[in-house]
C-alpha cells in the first residue's frame, strides 16, 4: 500500500504533479531556512516578552534583532525573555517607569555567581553560567505572581510570594537565622519604627513595625551601599531607629576620629563602616549586639568594652587598670536599680534580676547624659558629668545609686566637697569635680584596691592607709589624729581567740574572718551616724562622741561597740561603774562627760589617751610606793576628793607584799581566773602581787551574774561588789586554806585584820 | 510541460539554498553620522528642538530640561525635584509651540507644565482622570494649531486627553484594547502638517494616525521585528517629505513610513542598518537632521538624513 502510495505510474498526471509539487516545496523550506529547534508560535500576549517565539524568526528575512537560541522551555538555556533589555523595554516609562527604582541606583547583583553565604533554593533558577539573573527571582507566570499585585506578597512578575521579605530569605538563609549567624533581628517588633524610615525608600512589613530584610535594603533603586535604602557610609540609616546613638557620633567612641586605623571584622576602616558599624555589623557579627570585633568569652555588656578598653588590648586608648570597679557582680543594694542603669544577664541581655556590668554605668553612646550636644572630643578628659555615664555623676549621684548605704557620707566631715575642697585624687580633680565619692574612690585606674584614688601616706599596710593618707600630720585630717595612746590596730583577733561580730581586715581590706582588727573594724567612714541618718549636717568639724564619730555601732548609753570585742568588759554598763548610774558628770581627761564618752570612755580612750595603760582616760590615783602601778587605775576614783571617794578601802592592800605565783589561776577563761600584775608596768604577769584587779573585775557586779548592772546605785556584799571570784574560788585560798572563807571579808578592814600594819602602806579612813 | 515546471520549482529552490540570508537586502533610508551630544543626562527620554534651533532634552531622573544649541553646545538647565512651580517628578514629554512656549509632560506631579524659551515658569495644569482613585500618567505632550490643542498622552489610562493651550480640557478619547481608537499604553506623539496627530501605541506595536478631533484615520506598523514592524515602539516624529520616522527601543532601529503606512527603510549609515542603544524620544529639525534619544547610551545622536 505504501509502496503504491508513492507508484508515480499509478496516478492520475494531476495528482503526481501536485504530489511533486508539494515535496520540493517542503524540501524548499527545510533547506532554505535555518534550523529551528522546535518552539511554539505564540499569541501575542506571550511574544510581549517571549521574543524569540516570533513567527518572525522563521522566515528567510534579515530581522531587527538576532536570534537567538534558547527559552525557558529548553534545558540549559535562559532565554532573552528575562534579560535586563526585556525589561528595560517596558520599564523605561512607556509602560512603567523603573528607570530610577531599577537603573539609576543600586541594585541586587546580577550576572554573579551567588556568594557562599547564600544558598539558591531549587525553586529561584540560575543562568545558563550558573548566575544570578532578573529570573532567578522575576517570572510573569511564578507562584508571586499576581497581574496586579496583591495583598498576599505577590506581584506582577515576583517568582515566589515574597510576604515580609520571604523571597529574600529563601536565598539569605543565614540572615534569616539571626539568633545563629548574629544577624540583626528581622521579624521582631522591638519598637515604632519611625515614619522617616518609610519616607527613605523602607518597605512596610504586614505589621508596619517588624523588621524584615526590606526594612533596611532596597532590591532595586537602593541609595546606598550594599543596596540599602540610603547611605550608611554615615550610620545615617542606623541613626533613623537606632536614634539615641546617634549622639556617639563625634565623640570618642566614634572609632573614626579616635581609632581611625583599627578595622572590624569585615576588614573595615571606620571611614569605611560608619561610626556604627566600626562596632556592629548587622550580619555575621562575632556575638551579641552584632558585636562587629572580635569577643572574648564573658559577659557580652562588658566583653564589648573591654574589647577596647581591656589591660590586655594594644589599643593606644584608656584601659581601665589594674584596679578597676568590679563587674559581674550583684549591686550593692538591694534596693532595685532605676531603668537607666541596667543589669544584665550572662548573655548580655537587660535583666532587673542580673549582674553589674559596664553597661550599667555607661551608656557608650552618649557622652554628657544631660547635654547631648556636648560631644567631648578626642582630646577632652572626661570628668563625673560626662564620660559616657548613664546620668551625671555629680555629687557622686551615680555611685550612690548602688551604694546607697555609703550615702550617709554626704553629711559628714567625710565629704571632702565641704571639708577639704581642695584635695585632689589621683587624676588631678578636686573633691567639687570628682564627686564626694570620687575624690577618694575612682571606678578605674584606682591607685590601690578598693578603687582608692589617692597617693597612699602613712600606716603600715593598706587598709591603714586608706584612714591614714588624710589622718596624719600633713594630711587633710591632719586635726583629726589619734595620738600617741591608742587602741591597738594590726591585731589579729584569732590569736587572742576574740570572736567579734565587727570586720576584720586583711593587709588589702578585703574583709576575712582571719583577719586583724583596724581603724576600719570599728569605724565606718561613710557613716557619721550609725543609729540615725543625719540630714542637716552643719560641717563644722564637729567633735565627735561616742554615738557617732564614723563608729560602726553606737557606743552610748550601750556600751555596743566595745562590747563587740569586749563582751565581758560591757558588763560594766548600768553597774556602780558605769559612771551613767554613778557619776554623770564626771568628765574624764579630754572633758567628756559620760554621755559623750560612753561607759567605756569614761575610763578608756581608744584615741588620744593621755595614759598608755589601758588607755586610761582619768587621772590616775595616788599609790604606795611599793603599790603596783595598776591599783593607781582603781584609785582614779575610789580615792578621797574624786567620784568614789565614799568606796575607800581601809586597807587597798595585802598586808604583806608577798610574791605570789598564779600559774594555776591564770587561765583568763577559768572561773578561778586571778590575775597578777607587774608592779611598773601593769602588765599581767605570772608572779607579783595581790592588787585591787586580781580579786575584782571593775567590768561585773556580781561574779555568779554575768550580765549587766540595773543601772542602780548598789552596796554589795561578799556575793557581788565586782569580786572576780566567788570566795570559795578566791586566791586567798591557796595561802590562807579555809580560813580564808572567813577572813576575806575582814580584808580591807585593819581592825579585824590578824596583820600589824606594814610599813609604806597607808591606811585611809 | 509538467517537467520544466518541476525543474524550475527545482532551480529556484537550490538558489534560495545558496543565499539564504542576503536574498532580500534590507531597505535602508541612508543617513549621515554628524555628532553626539552627551550632555550628562540619566536616561533622557525626549527631544524637542525650539523654533531658535535649541534643543531641548528631558532628563527626567534628574528632574531638569536640559538646553543645548544646534551644535549640542550646553546652554542652560531648568527644573528641579519637588512639587512647585517650574518642579518635576520624573518628566518624560515634552513638545515646543511655534511660539516657543515649552510644554513639559510632568509625569509624577500628573500635570502639564509650560515655560518660556529660557525656563521661565508661564503656566501648570493638572491631568486628570474620571475617578479619584485612578492618577493620571502624562508621558508625552503634542502642540497642535487646531484650535491650540495640547494632546496629552495618558500612558498607564490608555487615553488621549485634548486641552487648549491654557490647560482647559477640551476632550478625550481612548481605552485600553487593541481596536482602532484604543490604546495599549499609548507613549509619543506628533502632528503632521494636517494637524492629525500619529500617537504611538506602545505594546500594540503600532503607531495610529487620529485627525484633530480623536476620529482614527489610519495606523502604521504591525508587530514583529521585521523591518517595517515593531516590538516596543515609543518615538514618532516627521521630516520635511512627511515621511514618518518611529523609533523602537528594544529592536535600536528607527523606521521610516509613508503617511499611509508603507514601509520605507530602516535608518542606516553607509547602507547598513544603525543600531541605536534604546532609540526613544525623536525628533527632525527644519536642516532635515534627525536627533535620536538614545535612552541607556546617554546621549543624543545627531544624524543628517540623506
Amino acid at each position: 500500500m505504501v509502496r503504491d502510495l508513492f507508484n508515480l505510474k499509478l496516478m492520475s498526471v494531476k495528482y503526481r504533479t501536485a504530489l511533486l509539487t508539494g515535496v520540493l516545496l517542503i524540501m524548499a523550506c527545510i533547506t532554505a531556512t535555518p534550523v529551528f529547534p522546535l518552539e511554539l508560535s505564540s499569541k501575542r500576549d506571550c511574544v510581549v516578552c517571549h521574543i524569540m517565539w516570533m513567527d518572525d524568526f522563521r522566515t528567510d528575512k534579515e530581522t531587527l534583532v538576532e536570534w537567538q537560541p534558547g527559552n525557558v522551555l529548553m534545558k540549559d538555556t535562559q532565554g532573552v525573555v528575562s534579560s535586563e533589555e526585556i525589561c528595560y523595554s517596558c520599564h523605561d516609562g512607556y509602560v512603567k517607569d523603573s528607570r530610577d527604582i531599577v537603573w539609576k541606583y543600586n541594585r541586587h547583583p546580577v550576572y554573579v555567581r551567588p556568594s557562599k553565604n547564600v544558598t539558591i533554593p531549587p525553586e529561584l533558577p540560575l543562568s545558563v553560567k550558573d548566575e544570578l539573573y532578573c529570573g532567578t527571582c522575576h517570572s510573569a507566570h511564578g507562584k508571586g505572581a499576581a497581574p496586579h499585585g496583591d495583598p498576599f506578597g505577590r506581584t506582577a512578575v515576583y517568582r515566589e510570594v515574597n510576604i515580609d521579605s520571604s523571597l529574600c530569605e529563601m536565598c539569605h538563609r543565614n540572615e534569616a537565622s539571626y539568633k545563629f549567624s548574629n544577624g540583626h533581628p528581622v521579624h521582631t517588633i522591638a519598637m515604632k519604627l519611625p515614619d522617616k524610615l518609610f519616607s527613605m525608600g523602607s518597605r512596610k512589613a504586614t505589621d508596619p513595625n517588624k523588621v524584615i530584610c526590606q526594612t533596611c535594603h532596597k532590591i532595586h533603586g537602593a541609595r546606598g551601599e550594599k543596596i540599602l535604602i540610603v547611605s550608611n557610609k554615615g550610620s545615617e540609616l542606623c541613626a533613623t531607629c537606632h536614634e539615641q546613638q546617634k549622639n556617639l557620633i563625634e565623640t570618642k567612641h566614634d572609632l573614626r576620629a579616635t581609632l581611625p586605623e583599627e578595622k572590624n571584622l569585615k576588614q573595615q576602616l571606620p571611614s569605611e563602616s560608619g561610626p556604627c558599624s566600626a562596632c556592629h555589623m548587622p550580619h555575621n557579627s562575632s556575638g551579641k549586639r552584632l558585636w562587629a570585633r572580635s569577643l572574648k568569652s564573658g559577659n557580652p555588656a562588658t566583653q564589648m568594652c573591654l574589647t577596647c578598653h581591656g589591660e590586655d588590648t594594644t589599643y593606644k586608648i584608656k584601659h581601665t587598670g589594674k584596679y578597676s570597679h568590679p563587674i559581674n557582680i550583684e549591686p550593692s543594694s538591694k534596693e532595685k536599680l532605676p531603668e537607666y542603669m541596667p543589669l544584665f544577664s550572662e548573655d548580655g541581655t537587660k535583666n532587673p534580676e542580673g549582674k553589674v556590668q559596664c553597661f550599667t554605668c555607661h551608656n557608650v553612646h552618649t557622652w554628657d547624659p544631660n547635654f547631648l550636644t556636648n560631644k567631648g572630643g578626642k582630646e577632652v578628659e572626661g570628668d563625673a558629668s560626662n564620660s559616657f555615664l548613664r546620668m551625671s555623676n555629680h555629687a557622686s549621684a551615680l555611685c550612690l545609686e548602688c551604694h546607697k548605704d555609703k550615702k550617709q557620707l554626704i553629711t559628714s566631715d567625710h565629704n571632702l566637697e565641704v571639708t577639704a575642697p581642695e584635695e585632689k585624687n589621683v587624676q588631678g580633680f578636686n573633691a567639687p569635680v570628682s564627686g564626694p565619692c570620687g575624690v577618694c574612690h575612682i571606678p578605674h585606674n584606682a591607685e590601690a584596691p578598693h578603687l582608692w584614688s589617692k597617693k597612699l601616706y602613712g600606716g603600715n599596710d593598706f587598709v591603714t592607709q586608706m584612714c591614714t593618707t588624710c589622718h596624719n600630720n600633713k594630711g587633710a585630717a591632719k586635726a583629726k589624729l589619734i595620738g600617741d595612746n591608742y587602741h591597738p590596730v594590726d591585731v589579729f583577733m584569732k590569736k587572742y581567740n576574740i570572736k567579734t561580730e565587727l570586720p576584720l581586715f586583711d593587709s588589702e581590706g578585703n574583709k576575712t574572718a582571719d583577719g586583724k582588727l583596724v581603724c576600719i573594724t570599728c569605724h565606718e567612714p561613710h557613716t557619721w551616724d550609725p543609729v540615725k541618718p543625719v540630714l542637716n549636717y552643719e560641717f563644722k568639724n564637729m567633735e565627735g562622741d561616742a554615738t557617732n564619730s564614723f563608729l560602726r555601732k553606737a557606743n552610748f548609753p550601750s556600751s555596743d561597740l566595745c562590747k563587740a570585742c569586749h563582751e565581758d568588759k560591757a558588763l560594766v554598763d548600768g553597774t556602780d561603774h558605769d559612771l551613767n548610774v554613778t557619776a554623770p558628770d564626771a568628765k574624764n581627761l579630754i572633758g567628756q562627760p559620760v554621755k559623750e564618752s560612753g561607759t567605756c570612755g569614761a575610763c578608756h580612750l581608744v584615741h588620744n589617751a593621755p595614759n598608755k595603760l589601758k588607755l586610761w582616760a582619768r587621772p590616775y590615783g595616788t599609790i604606795a610606793q611599793s603599790e603596783d602601778v595598776i591599783n593607781s587605775l582603781c584609785k582614779s576614783c575610789h580615792s578621797k576628793g574624786n567620784i568614789s571617794e565614799n568606796k575607800i578601802p581601809p586597807i587597798a592592800t595585802h598586808p604583806e607584799e608577798r610574791l605570789i605565783n598564779n600559774v594555776m589561776r591564770s587561765n583568763k577563761e577559768s572561773l578561778d581566773y586571778a590575775p597578777i600584775y607587774d608592779r611598773r608596768t601593769g602588765k599581767e604577769t605570772s608572779v607579783g602581787n595581790i592588787s585591787c584587779p586580781t580579786c575584782h573585775n571593775a567590768h561585773q557586779w556580781s561574779p555568779l551574774l554575768k550580765e549587766k548592772g540595773n543601772n542602780q546605785k548598789l552596796e554589795g556584799n561578799a556575793t557581788n561588789s565586782f569580786l572576780r571570784n566567788v570566795s570559795y574560788n578566791n586566791i586567798c585560798i591557796d595561802c590562807h586554806g579555809l580560813d580564808a572563807l572567813f577572813r576575806f571579808k575582814y580584808y580591807h578592814d585593819p581592825e579585824d585584820r590578824v596583820e600589824k600594819q606594814q610599813e609604806g602602806i597607808r591606811i585611809t579612813k | 510541460m509538467q517537467r520544466i515546471y518541476i525543474y524550475i520549482i527545482i532551480a529556484i529552490t537550490l538558489l534560495a539554498d545558496l543565499f539564504p540570508q542576503n536574498l532580500f537586502a534590507i531597505d535602508c533610508i541612508n543617513t549621515k553620522f554628524l555628532f553626539d551630544i552627551k550632555p550628562g543626562a540619566d536616561q533622557p527620554s525626549d527631544i524637542a528642538v525650539a523654533p531658535n534651533g535649541d534643543i531641548y532634552l528631558v532628563d527626567g531622573l534628574n528632574n531638569r530640561i536640559i538646553v543645548v544649541d544646534g551644535n549640542g553646545t550646553w546652554k542652560f538647565a531648568f527644573g528641579s525635584e519637588g512639587p512647585e512651580k517650574g518642579q518635576f517628578n520624573r518628566p518624560l514629554g515634552i513638545d515646543i509651540s511655534e511660539n516657543g512656549n515649552v510644554f513639559i509632560a510632568d509625569t509624577g506631579n500628573h500635570r502639564i507644565q509650560i515655560f518660556d524659551q529660557r525656563g521661565n515658569f508661564l503656566n501648570m495644569f493638572s491631568v486628570k482622570t474620571n475617578s479619584p482613585q485612578t492618577k493620571s500618567d502624562p508621558v508625552d505632550v503634542a502642540v497642535s494649531k487646531i484650535k491650540n490643542y495640547l494632546y496629552v498622552s495618558d500612558n498607564d489610562n490608555h487615553k488621549i486627553k485634548v486641552y487648549d493651550q491654557n490647560g482647559a480640557f477640551e476632550f478625550e478619547w481612548g481605552k485600553s484594547g487593541e481596536g482602532t481608537g484604543e490604546f495599549r499604553f499609548p507613549a509619543m506623539m506628533t502632528v503632521n502638517q494636517f494637524n492629525e496627530l500619529l500617537v504611538v501605541d506602545v505594546l500594540n506595536t503600532r503607531v495610529q494616525k487620529f485627525d484633530p478631533f480623536g476620529n482614527f484615520v489610519s495606523v502604521i506598523g504591525e508587530w514583529g521585528v521585521l523591518p517595517g514592524r515593531f516590538f516596543r515602539p515609543k518615538g514618532v516624529a516627521l521630516d520635511k517629505q512627511s515621511r514618518v520616522f518611529v523609533s523602537d527601543s528594544y529592536t535600536g532601529a528607527v523606521q521610516g513610513f509613508t503617511e499611509l503606512g508603507r514601509f520605507l527603510g530602516v535608518v542606516c549609515e553607509n547602507n547598513k542598518r544603525k543600531v541605536f542603544n534604546t532609540p526613544v524620544g525623536i525628533f527632525i529639525d527644519k536642516n532635515n537632521r534627525l536627533l535620536v534619544v538614545e535612552m541607556r547610551g546617554n546621549k543624543i545622536t545627531v544624524l543628517k538624513i540623506l
